[in-house]
């Protein structure tokens, strides 16, 4: 009887050891430590509850657990193992009182400038259709147009010299402000935005104060657009327009420049025959 | 011989002083509530100014639970689901996806878009749905008094055998408000009850469900909205990911709709699937969130009027104000904290906003009793004055 039970026992924490947990979601450079080897994680990778994840800063994980259907997140930098995270995260979720504190407004203000979320998407699909029937059932996808401006940004290949397909001219105003001015001579509606790069950061990018968050801008043929920004611009900021055929999703571009930014073989592809042109004002 | 009342002890003193301020401190907490029918103040904003918040027009306390819950590290993956998000697909592309489906094993399929008008070649479109297991398609229902008709419907209505519908309205305080609640079933005009989609595919995919045959008017549930994960399956993903539909109830429709989008208490911009999908979620939990009773919060709001307004009379000090306004700070961080640990732990959904309320309403009561009482003093002073010197003028 003794025996059965230690055997039993036995299979059950094998059986433990061996549950079934994946990495529900992987955000950053994360990594996993098993058996003494360590590979970059990735989405849906199985793990064991013996194995390690190390997290840096800024990275986020989740954890799949297929016993109890839970998903547990970590964004702490760090290596932990992956019980130690569930065990943890379930700690934390479980201290109602940290939980509510975590949401008062007593503290400091954040140091940080004014943050901006960009949540609202311009849902142009319906007005589009009128403005160009053709365009509107087109969309660049933005993990090609994000890792085609990272590439021309490790490359250091961004410069005002570019030759763009309709004349773009652009200005800095007396206050130290900027303003851009396109005239599309072309046959077919043009888009574009613009986003600023901080110089030297790889993950310092944004809508620019002369871009257009909500969407992007469409310029009609035989249309002007002009645009001004009065207040100082940041001069270690570039203001970067990105110039296509058809309509893409700013947000999702921006994320994936950083994406690739932050990963060199990313942003390694620069295929020039893309309809794409980066214009620096 | 008249005889001198005896001289009060120490104790009698103290205890009438007791039962003045009592006294006081029930009549102002009194003149507070009946204040609080009078003037409409938005007590949302004295809580999202000390907790964060996301700014919405129709916040009520219990989004900021959702909220809080929803921010934990640990989330619950409900895998009895899935939602098939179609995109901007069109009719035809529509009617091979669900093709597909029905080779991938779900228990049921609950599909969330209306196909109000015949189009061309729909034989392919009508022979996918046949083919589906279990399913579900949307209707749209007008009030009419206190029943319900039919308002929107596909064009094959009449005609398709074997399909369970559910009514895809939302119940809202008023159109664009935030959706907090669906509806379990609709009393229909002609009789009988409609149940809503949620319902309705939780009943295909072979929960037991209430018909509610009993219950007047229509019968709600709260949406728990927190700590879910469910999983969304784009268009294009779906050869890939095939294996993922087995044996789940499939939810079929767009996330990306412009005009089906809502406000949640944990966001904005959620489409009306996934609002759908949650409720669902909610449902197959089979525990319901529960609403505390009225009474409760009021005689919550009653005691914490009370103490804060005896705490503004009693408190003789000049740290008064100063002891009041940290009071007031604790007092709302317990109502939250005392709120969120009955969400959490006991699916309680308590509203303690009539008590935020009442704390402001108290202080401002006390002030305007205090300042009352002051006047009336200085217009007896006044009267007597004027009394005594006509006296004196007519001695003269």
């Amino acid at each position: 009887m003794q025996r059965l039970l230690i055997i039993l026992l036995l299979a059950f924490g094998i059986n433990t050891a061996m549950a079934h947990y994946s990495l529900f979601t992987v955000v950053g450079d994360v990594k996993v430590e098993s058996a003494g080897k360590t590979v970059k994680a990735a989405k849906g990778q199985t793990v064991k509850a013996t194995d390690y994840i190390i997290i840096p800063q800024g990275g986020k994980v989740e954890v799949l657990n297929d016993l109890d259907k839970r998903v547990y997140t970590s964004i702490k930098p760090g290596k932990i193992s992956v019980t130690k995270l569930m065990i943890e995260a379930r700690g934390v979720a479980a201290d109602n009182g940290a939980n509510v504190a975590s949401r008062m407004n007593l503290g400091r203000k954040s140091q940080k400038g004014t943050e901006k979320v960009y949540v609202e998407k311009g849902m142009v699909r319906r007005s589009l259709a009128t403005y160009d029937p053709e365009g509107d059932q087109m969309e660049m996808n933005a993990e090609t147009l994000g890792r085609y401006v990272a590439s021309r940004i490790s490359a250091g290949t961004l410069s005002s010299g570019e030759e763009a397909p309709v004349p773009v001219e652009s200005k800095r105003l007396a206050e130290g402000g900027l303003g851009f001015k396109m005239e599309n001579n072309l046959q077919f509606p043009i888009y574009f935005n613009i986003i600023k790069i901080r110089k030297g950061s790889k993950d310092d990018v944004n809508i620019s104060p002369l871009g257009q968050p909500a969407g992007s801008y469409v310029v009609l043929p035989q249309q002007t657009l002009s645009r001004e920004h009065f207040p100082a611009l940041d001069e270690d900021e570039e203001q970067i327009l990105i110039m296509t055929n058809c309509q893409y999703d700013v947000d999702k571009v921006i994320e994936e420049i950083v994406k690739a930014l932050n990963d060199p073989d990313l942003s390694s592809s620069n295929d020039s025959s893309l309809p794409v042109y980066i214009h620096k004002i | 011989m008249r005889q001198l009342p005896p001289p009060e002890n120490d104790n009698s003193r103290k205890r009438k002083a007791l039962l003045l301020i009592f006294g006081k401190a029930s009549g102002i907490t009194g003149l507070a509530f009946l204040l609080s029918f009078l003037i409409s103040s938005p007590f949302a904003a004295t809580i999202s100014a000390l907790f964060s918040s996301t700014e919405k027009s129709d916040f009520v306390m219990s989004d900021l639970f959702y909220q809080i819950a929803d921010n934990r590290p640990v989330r619950t993956f409900d895998d009895r689901m899935v939602i098939l998000d179609i995109g901007n697909s069109n009719r035809q592309e529509i009617a091979e996806l669900l093709s597909v489906v029905s080779l991938c094993g779900p228990k049921a399929v609950a599909i969330d878009v209306n196909f109000e008008l015949p189009g061309e070649n729909d034989s392919l479109l009508l022979e996918s749905l046949s083919s589906l297991p279990s399913l579900v398609l949307p209707l749209g229902v007008r009030e009419e008094g206190e029943r319900f008709v039919i308002a929107d419907k596909p064009f094959f209505y009449d005609d398709l055998k074997d399909v369970n519908y559910g009514v895809i309205n939302f119940p809202t305080d008023h159109p664009g408000a935030t959706v907090r609640e669906y509806a379990k079933a609709f009393p229909m005009k002609e009789g009988g009850r409609l149940l809503s989609f949620p319902e309705a595919a939780a009943k295909a995919g072979g929960y037991k469900v209430d018909l509610h045959e009993k219950s007047s008017g229509v019968p709600t549930g709260i949406i728990g909205y927190h700590s879910r994960e469910i999983i969304t399956i784009p268009y294009d993903e779906l050869i890939d990911r095939a294996e993922e539909l087995t044996d789940k109830i499939v939810l079929v429709g767009t996330t990306t709709e412009a005009g089906d989008v809502y406000s949640i208490p944990l966001r904005r911009g959620v489409s009306g699937l996934e609002i759908h999908a949650y409720s669902l979620s909610t449902i197959l939990d089979g525990v319901e969130l529960e609403r505390m009773p009225g009474y409760i919060a009021t005689i919550v709001a009653v005691v914490v009027c009370f103490l804060m307004v005896l705490g503004a009379i009693a408190i003789k000090s000049g740290m008064k104000g100063l002891v009041l306004r940290v009071a007031q700070i604790v007092t709302l961080y317990l109502l939250v904290r005392v709120g969120y640990s009955l969400f959490v732990d006991h699916d309680i959904v308590s509203d303690f906003s009539q008590a935020i309320l009442m704390i402001a309403f108290g202080l401002f009561s006390v002030d305007l009793w205090n300042g009352t009482a002051s006047l009336i003093d200085w217009i007896k002073k006044r009267i007597t004055l004027y009394k005594e010197k006509r006296l004196e003028l007519k001695r003269i």
